[in-house]
């Protein structure tokens, strides 16, 4: 295996040469003086840095997040998404982020305009019910609230067999 | 029609002189669309109604004297996550399939207000996320370049000598195709195919200059807050910019005047002075400096990337300008900082996508929360509901502190960085956009939504960290034919200044023309 460097050693200014945008290079910046553009990479993947993070996934950490999510997984790729997620995210525990504010917003350092408190729209409730597809007078209907999500019985001994 | 690939102030000077009509641009621009529907950038039956009567006035405007504005009669198209009221706006995704918004995002308004032509909604990744513009329930977008479809490119007079009409315009075998780069994919190819003059997409980690790079036109992310972001379907509320796609340096210019400013409706929009300026005819770069951050050459990137970046920055050292290698250090981090902050904003601001007051929904007798439950696996695809999942992980009470405020940490570190630039005088920063030119479809899907976006990305994310400008602006064509693109990125609230040198680089660099000969 060559190197970066090698490869663009060997190949890199034969390539430069040919391209027709050369031409507009009338006098060669590589006469005596480099280029700013650096011609190999500066900076290591972060992942050949810092090693594989350790997190796992229970079923239990699954229900919980799924009882937040309001969504499923449903399947074994779902599980695999989350664990990749979760490395990746890892990786930026080692930034040393000691005596750093975090940053919720770029237009922090700046007063942002608020409007004036008056109705700019009105009279448009018929306009959003249209919107919805169950509603009854003026209001939205839903069935009876508070009762916990329950997936189907074998729901979660299938996430359990899929993952052995 | 020759006018419809040209540029807008060609196009309205014909209009002016009463040489064409709004109109009959119109017409050719949807015959254009009907020439390039197997690409699939326009969302399916949402050709808008109105497209012919509205441009019919613009006609009567232009007969009287009275254009609404430099862009009236302009064919324009919108990414489908711009709200139009009327006008189905569907995100690319089952749970807004049938949604027809009340009302119309501001940008979409302050077009229309314009008198531009709006010619249709466009497709994208479902809810914009995505870098290939794949993932979409109406199916992937095709890049124009090696589609198949009948097209040449025409050399710009000036003393640029191009090759291009040797380049390869032939079409792929066993239906691949290019990826445009997304997530704002129709958008770019609307306009690369001259099927509108301007288009919108939206850009959070560079969904606007990915694709402008994958196919060859101008993309804009402004400064954060320039555009105001009213009725731009959210996906990450403190990174989403409204995007703006033109052929021109000059046309993106225009666009941005009508859209940007202050919004009473935006709580996170500025005021700016974008309302009225024109770029100089003949930009220079005499002292401007630009710095070249060294940390941008990603391992990975392929050759032909850095070629372009290291012509372009001797061309501008050659010319006048002072250019320097810059640090910063912390941007590698950016796509890992982002893979955080996304799902953490995207898990709160997707609660509302429940089935009650809009869009899909399921019924189920059990319970609100199974309809809730239901509604939302039925609705939003594995990519939208994963990052859900992640984003509820990132935020757990236990978690909060170690990922999401870590992450919050690690992009003011990034901004510093930008900052501690800005501070020594630099003007403008030159990068790569993308990795490499655009990736054969058959490539791409070999790995999933989450790491090429982690990829794609790269070069891109760390300006929405910031609330930079950052323009991408195509520079010459492969062997292959495909387009290779460059980045400027600015100090936040500079963006006239920083299209100004992205006209210069134009000019120098004569880009070839794209001309669809339509069947």
């Amino acid at each position: 295996m060559l190197t970066l460097k090698q490869r663009w050693l060997s190949g890199l200014w034969k390539k430069y040469q040919s391209l027709p945008l050369r031409c507009l290079i009338s006098t060669s910046i590589s006469k005596g003086k480099q280029s700013k553009v650096p011609q190999y990479p500066v900076d290591p993947l972060i992942t050949d840095e810092i090693c594989e993070s350790d997190t796992k996934i229970d079923i239990e950490l699954v229900q919980h997040l799924e009882k937040l999510s309001l969504v499923d997984f449903a399947n074994k790729e779902g599980l695999l998404r989350l664990q990749a997620a979760i490395s990746l995210a890892d990786q930026l525990r080692a930034v040393n982020t000691e005596g750093v504010e975090p940053m919720y917003s770029v237009l922090e350092d700046r007063s942002i305009t608020l409007a004036e408190d008056e109705v700019l729209i009105g009279n448009i409730s018929d306009d959003i019910l249209g919107c919805a597809k169950e509603t009854l007078e003026d209001y939205f209907v839903v069935p009876p609230g508070n009762i916990d999500y329950i997936p189907e019985d074998s729901y979660y001994e299938k996430l359990k067999d899929d993952k052995t | 029609m020759k006018c419809l690939s040209g540029s807008i102030k060609n196009a309205v000077q014909l209009f002016k002189q009463k040489q064409i009509s709004p109109l009959e641009v119109c017409e050719a621009a949807l015959r254009r669309q009907e020439t390039i529907s197997r690409l699939n950038a326009y969302i399916p039956n949402a050709v808008v109604e109105t497209t012919k009567s509205e441009a019919l006035l613009s006609s009567q405007r232009y007969e009287k004297g009275t254009p609404l504005s430099p862009l009236d009669g302009i064919p324009i198209a919108l990414k489908d996550n711009f709200c139009t009221a009327g006008i189905r706006t569907t995100c690319g995704s089952n749970m807004l399939k049938n949604y027809v918004p009340i009302f119309s995002a501001t940008v979409a308004e302050r077009l229309q207000k314009a008198g531009t032509i709006l010619m249709g909604k466009t497709n994208l990744d479902e809810f914009a996320m995505g870098s290939g513009t794949v993932d979409s329930i109406f199916g992937p977008v095709k890049n124009i370049h090696r589609s198949g479809l009948c097209y040449k490119f025409i050399d710009t007079s000036g003393e640029a000598i191009h090759t291009s009409a040797m380049k390869p315009t032939g079409g792929l075998e066993k239906d691949d195709f290019y990826i445009t780069g997304g997530s704002s994919g129709g958008s770019a190819v609307a306009v690369a195919a001259a099927s509108a003059f301007l288009a919108t997409g939206s850009d959070t980690g560079g969904s606007v200059r990915n694709p402008a790079s994958f196919c060859g036109v101008v993309g804009l992310k402004p400064s954060y807050g320039v555009v105001p972001r009213h009725g731009l379907i959210s996906l990450v509320n403190s990174m989403d910019v409204p995007g703006l796609f033109a052929r021109t340096v000059d046309d993106v210019a225009a666009m941005l005047a009508v859209i940007s400013g202050l919004d009473p409706k935006d709580s996170t929009s500025v005021p700016s002075n974008m309302k009225t300026f024109e770029l100089p005819e003949s930009p220079s770069i005499e002292g401007l400096v630009v710095g070249i951050p060294k940390e941008y050459h990603r391992p990975g990137m392929s050759s032909e990337i850095i070629d372009v970046w290291t012509m372009i920055a001797d061309l501008l050292e050659n010319k006048g300008a002072k250019v320097r290698e810059v640090s910063l250090p912390h941007t590698k981090y950016s796509i890992v900082c982002y893979s955080i902050l996304n799902p953490c904003e995207v898990a709160s601001n997707f609660t509302r996508y429940t089935g009650v007051e809009y869009g899909q929904r399921m019924n189920s007798s059990q319970s609100m929360e199974a309809m809730y439950a239901l509604t939302r696996s039925q609705g939003l695809n594995n990519v939208v509901r994963s990052r859900i999942l992640a984003g509820n992980y990132f935020l757990l009470e236990e978690n909060k502190e170690k990922y999401f405020k870590q992450a919050l940490k690690v992009r003011r570190l990034i901004c510093q960085d930008f900052n501690k630039v800005w501070s020594e005088k630099v003007n403008l920063l030159l990068t790569p956009v993308t990795l490499s030119a655009s990736l054969r479809y058959s490539e791409f899907i070999k790995y999933d939504n989450r790491s090429q976006t982690a990829t794609q990305d790269i070069c891109t994310q760390s300006a929405n960290m910031a609330g930079l400008p950052a323009v991408s602006i195509p520079i010459s064509l492969n062997d292959e034919g495909l387009p290779l693109a460059l980045q400027l990125m600015a100090p936040m609230g500079k963006d006239v200044e920083m299209l100004s040198a992205a006209k210069w680089i134009e000019q120098q660099v004569g880009y070839p023309k794209l001309r669809v000969i339509d069947t």
